[in-house]
């Protein structure tokens, strides 16, 4: 097992809340499926890193670009539809949570933008920000979202979206931890910086939503098929 | 003719990497905090960061 990822289960994964309903529940997922998964994704991205980084300075480039796409402003705009999507119309113009929620969102996406943006202005491959609003690799991204309707399809179920927090997030912190330790370019390292935290912010989210609340049959039932389907997802199976 | 912020004056809004058209301006990489800092190889000292700049003092022209 990859040190980063050995480190990230003893730290993050394992320790248990006393009384932590759903915890069993949640470690079993953990090495039947995140675990197998988790270690993939270390290893191809190691793999990519050590490819990469030996072919020259495209793949920076690249990066910055799809991470524009997989975060830009107008990315934002998809997220809250989907957010939006569980929220009655009337409650929407009632609760100003509602409305400061998608502020922020914005302001989260545009703040991701900005660390794609440093690392193209920064490495000269562009002048300025606006130049991506004409290139199409900056606004297309396959990718399923946070909170996106792809993540969603499974369950619409609030608690479903737990296994992605549980298990993609964890994999963007470790991807991040990866390249902190492997990549010296500073643009690079800038553009991951803000991302680290947040990452482990919502697998820690989800992390305690399933040990809190999944704690029968019916919710685990919906994090675990949500779950199978985002895995079967990343192998390209549906 | 370059500029430079006035760390005690900025408020970080950001507003002067928005306009400037050189990018000469960003957040100090690898600080997470937001602070702007230009950059005085590409700064051409063109002045439309300090026509929007709304913290009174915080940019300054330089030599």
């Amino acid at each position: 097992m990859h040190p980063i990822l050995a480190e990230f289960l003893e730290h993050w994964v394992w320790p248990t809340a006393p009384g932590a309903g759903g915890a069993k529940f949640r470690l079993r997922l953990t090495e039947e499926k995140c675990i197998p998964g988790w270690q993939g994704l270390v290893t191809s991205t190691v793999r990519e890193l050590e490819t990469g980084q030996g072919a020259g300075e495209d793949w920076k480039r690249r990066l910055a670009l799809e991470g524009y796409a997989a975060e830009g402003v107008q990315f934002s705009i998809k997220q809250m539809s989907a957010q939006l999507m569980s929220i009655s119309i009337e409650d929407q113009a009632r609760w100003i949570d509602v409305q400061r929620m998608r502020a922020r969102q914005v302001w989260d996406e545009c703040k991701h933008s900005k660390l794609h943006v440093d690392s193209l202005s920064g490495h000269g491959w562009i002048k300025h920000e606006r130049e991506l609003m004409e290139n199409v690799e900056a606004n297309f991204q396959p990718l399923s979202s946070y909170f996106g309707q792809g993540m969603m399809f499974a369950h619409i179920h609030p608690l479903a979206r737990n296994a992605q927090h549980y298990f993609i997030e964890a994999g963007a912190y470790l991807t991040i931890c990866i390249y902190d330790q492997m990549v010296e370019d500073r643009l690079v390292r800038h553009q991951h910086l803000s991302q680290k935290a947040e990452e482990l912010m919502h697998f820690m989210e989800g992390k305690y939503q399933i040990d809190t609340f999944c704690t029968t049959p019916e919710t685990q039932k919906i994090v675990e098929e949500t779950l199978d389907w985002v895995l079967a997802f990343f192998q390209g199976k549906v | 003719m370059k500029v430079a912020i006035d760390y005690a004056r900025c408020n970080a809004c950001g507003l002067c990497r928005e306009v400037c058209p050189e990018s000469a301006i960003h957040p100090k990489y690898l600080e997470i905090r937001h602070l702007y800092e230009v950059d005085p190889e590409r700064c051409t000292g063109c002045g439309d960061c300090l026509e929007y700049c709304p913290a009174p003092g915080a940019l300054v022209q330089s030599g």
